[in-house]
């Protein structure tokens, strides 16, 4: 019997009972639309989330931390366990002991053979910025000296980056155009921008991990900071932040903190290296020497594990949704398949009478069952990237209008996965009826009324 | 040639024995038409589903041309009754959905001919049972006549040597069944086929070139034409 006719005959028979047919294909169809939608949705964040990721990171970065392990860990890891005993060496119930970089420790990491070069971030805290000729103040959450290196890998929509060694200048976040009202990026390129800094009077205290300030007294000096805008990013989710070079990074955080000893081996608050490889391959290598020297390092790779983990973990939950709804459907597959056989047992006696094979047989019930899967594939496809091309249009009209790069509706191979496993699990739920319907004796079955 | 030896199917119900098949021998000759007789419950049914592969004797053996059927493998088998046999029901067994050109496609789909020479050779075999006019009527669009022509036309249209017929007449008016008695015997004699038909007809049996008459699973009589006064007294 020649394939072409067994599926031809396959949808036939499938169509002899519309009503039942259809109501067994919708119940595919809520599973292969869940699949859908999730292969439609989630590669859309994971893109999203791993160009962001890529905007502020390089194959050539490591990043250094002071202390083996994170500090504050044992919060998390304490959560629900009885309190331990408290030893002399503690300090405090939780651990929180950052570390401090000294000049040596970055001396040790630039011998590093395949380290090019070793840098420190600064964070100094700003409270507000103005665009020259105007009274407006503007929030600006972020404010960091980032090296180079990192920095190219954000895209930017006008001018250009800032270097290490600049001075004086500054690259903006693309949001900003809007808080200032220009509507052409180029606008912007060349202006002043005056970044205010209020100093504390507590130097060094009260400030956390990343340098914001955590309070402002009243006798506060403050201070403006003049630079030129030379650059407009990319939208990124960190929509308030300013790139700053490294010496005025600098200045500010003395400013900041009232305290020359800022990167010096008096600052306590050096608690982040960014190591830039000569060559990505040599990342596992360099690494493993930075740990020798007794620091938490982490890859580009590990981050991208992590994140690539997550959206795993994330894909196999939803997707698990939509393959237990096709599964429970499969049983309806299989209700359906075995009335049929029951309906049509004469004609299969007929069938064999005639000169069908078992094989044929068998394999006009599996085909049918796998045509209600494809059907009920199809439709789920259709139905999942209709959903989420509406919640994509949605989306961006409401909540996520700052993410236009955060694509929901993503039409890409993965939706086909979808109609492979209504395909599949429809299958494998024919294939009962189809051994039950091939193996009936065809005198029984032409007897049968 | 059909030959047929020491041929036994025991059935058992319960404490029951049925002896549907109880050393059943006998040959038969290309070209014959053979009407079996019997009463109900005799075995005829039973004989004619082993002759045509769709049923295993529990003892004894079925020889057709070359091939022993209780030797044949279930492919082997199906190709058998494809193109060796070819079936005729008493209730027709037509599929409602299907023209009469589709009914008679099908064993032609089921041997993987492709679907031109399968129309070609599906409008002939309706020809020949002159149903040429009525290829695209549904079953339910025919008469009971029409209908089991339609059946003969499945049944030839593989080019079988033997067709087996069970009581193909019984659902029918004499006049139709008439016409059907014609059919067979025609085929028989531009074809050259076997025929063995099952039957209660009177003047079915006196067409056949031989009457098997069949009681509790024995053949009781075995008479060539002509002599059909004997056959006569004995059908009930
Ligand atoms: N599957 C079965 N199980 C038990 N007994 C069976 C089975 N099939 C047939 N028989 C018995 O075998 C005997 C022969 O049956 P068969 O159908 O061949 O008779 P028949 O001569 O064709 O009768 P009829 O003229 O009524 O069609 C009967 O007694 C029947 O009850
Ligand atoms: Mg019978």
């Amino acid at each position: 019997m020649k394939i072409g006719d067994i599926i031809k005959i396959s949808f036939q028979n499938l169509f002899r009972q519309k009503l039942r047919t259809l109501l067994t294909i919708f119940s595919i169809v809520i599973g292969a639309t869940l699949i859908s939608i999730v292969y439609a949705v989630i590669p859309g964040f994971e893109k999203f989330f791993d160009m962001q990721f890529n905007t502020l990171n390089s194959d050539r970065l490591i990043e250094v931390y002071p202390t083996k392990d994170r500090p504050g860990m044992d919060i998390l890891s304490g959560l629900g366990k009885a309190p331990e005993e408290y030893t002399d060496e503690d300090q405090g119930s939780f651990d929180w002991e950052f570390g401090s970089f000294k000049d040596h420790d970055i001396d040790n990491m630039k011998a590093i053979d395949g380290v090019a070069n070793v840098y420190e971030s600064l964070f100094p805290s700003v409270d507000y910025v103005k665009l020259e000729e105007s009274e407006q103040r503007i929030k600006a959450g972020f404010v960091f000296y980032y090296p180079n290196f990192v920095l190219k890998n954000l895209d930017l929509v006008a001018g250009d980056y800032v270097n290490d060694d600049d001075q004086g200048k500054v690259v903006i976040a693309n949001q900003f155009m809007e808080s200032f009202g220009v509507d052409d990026p180029d606008e912007l390129i060349g202006k002043k921008i005056y970044l205010h800094v209020t100093q504390t009077s507590l130097p060094q205290a009260a400030s956390g991990m990343m340098g914001f300030s955590t309070s402002t007294p009243q006798d506060a000096e403050d201070k403006y900071f003049e630079f030129e805008i030379v650059g407009i990013s990319e939208k990124t989710i960190l929509s308030s932040v300013i790139f700053v070079p490294y010496q005025d990074a600098l200045e500010m955080t003395k400013f900041a903190k009232d305290n020359d000893k800022i990167m010096t081996d008096e600052d306590t608050d050096r608690g982040y290296v960014a190591v830039e490889l000569t060559d990505p391959s040599l990342a596992g290598q360099v690494k493993a020497d930075i740990e020798e020297l007794g620091f938490m390092a982490r890859s580009y790779e590990d981050n991208k594990d992590v994140m690539d983990d997550m959206f795993g973990v994330i894909t196999i939950i939803f997707s698990s949704f939509g393959i237990l709804a096709m599964a429970v459907s499969s049983l309806g597959i299989l209700n359906t398949l075995i009335m049929a056989v029951y309906e049509r047992t004469r004609e299969i006696g007929v069938m064999k009478a005639i000169g069908a094979t078992r094989r044929s047989i068998a394999l006009l019930f599996t085909i049918e069952a796998s045509l209600i899967g494809f059907f009920g594939g199809i439709l789920g496809i259709g139905l999942g990237f209709g959903i989420s091309e509406i919640l994509n249009i949605w989306g961006h009209k409401t909540i996520l209008s700052t993410f236009e790069t955060l694509d929901l509706s993503n039409v890409s191979p993965l939706l086909l996965l979808g109609l492979v496993i209504s395909v599949g699990v429809s299958t494998i739920a024919g294939i009962y009826p189809a051994l039950r319907a091939s193996r009936l004796d065809p005198v029984d079955a032409l007897r049968y009324e | 040639m059909i030959s047929i030896k020491e041929a036994y199917k025991i059935y058992r119900l319960g404490g029951e024995e049925i002896r549907a098949l109880d050393g059943v021998s006998f040959d038969v000759q290309d070209g014959e038409l053979i009407a079996i007789i019997g009463p109900s419950g005799s075995g005829k049914s039973t004989l004619l589903h082993m002759i045509g592969g769709l049923d295993t004797l529990d003892k004894g053996e079925i020889n057709v041309g070359e091939q022993n059927l209780g030797k044949l493998k279930d492919k082997e088998l199906a190709r058998y009754r494809n193109s060796t046999i070819g079936f005729i029901f008493q209730q027709f067994n037509l599929q409602p959905k299907y023209s009469a050109l589709e009914n008679v496609e099908l064993p032609l789909i089921f041997s993987g001919i492709a679907k031109k020479e399968r129309q070609e050779r599906a409008k002939d075999a309706l020809r020949k049972v002159g149903l040429e006019q009525r290829l695209s009527h549904k079953p339910t669009e025919l008469s009971g006549g029409q209908q089991q022509r339609v059946c003969i036309a499945r049944a030839i249209v593989n080019s079988p040597n033997i067709i087996l017929a069970d009581e193909p007449t019984g659902n029918l008016d004499s006049k139709s069944g008439e016409k059907i008695i014609e059919l067979l015997r025609s085929l028989k004699e531009n074809m050259g086929v076997t025929i063995i038909v099952v039957t209660h007809d009177d003047r079915i049996a006196h067409k056949a070139d031989r009457i098997l008459r069949i009681l509790d699973g024995k053949i009781v009589e075995d008479v060539r034409n002509g002599k059909g006064d004997i056959v006569k007294e004995h059908t009930d």
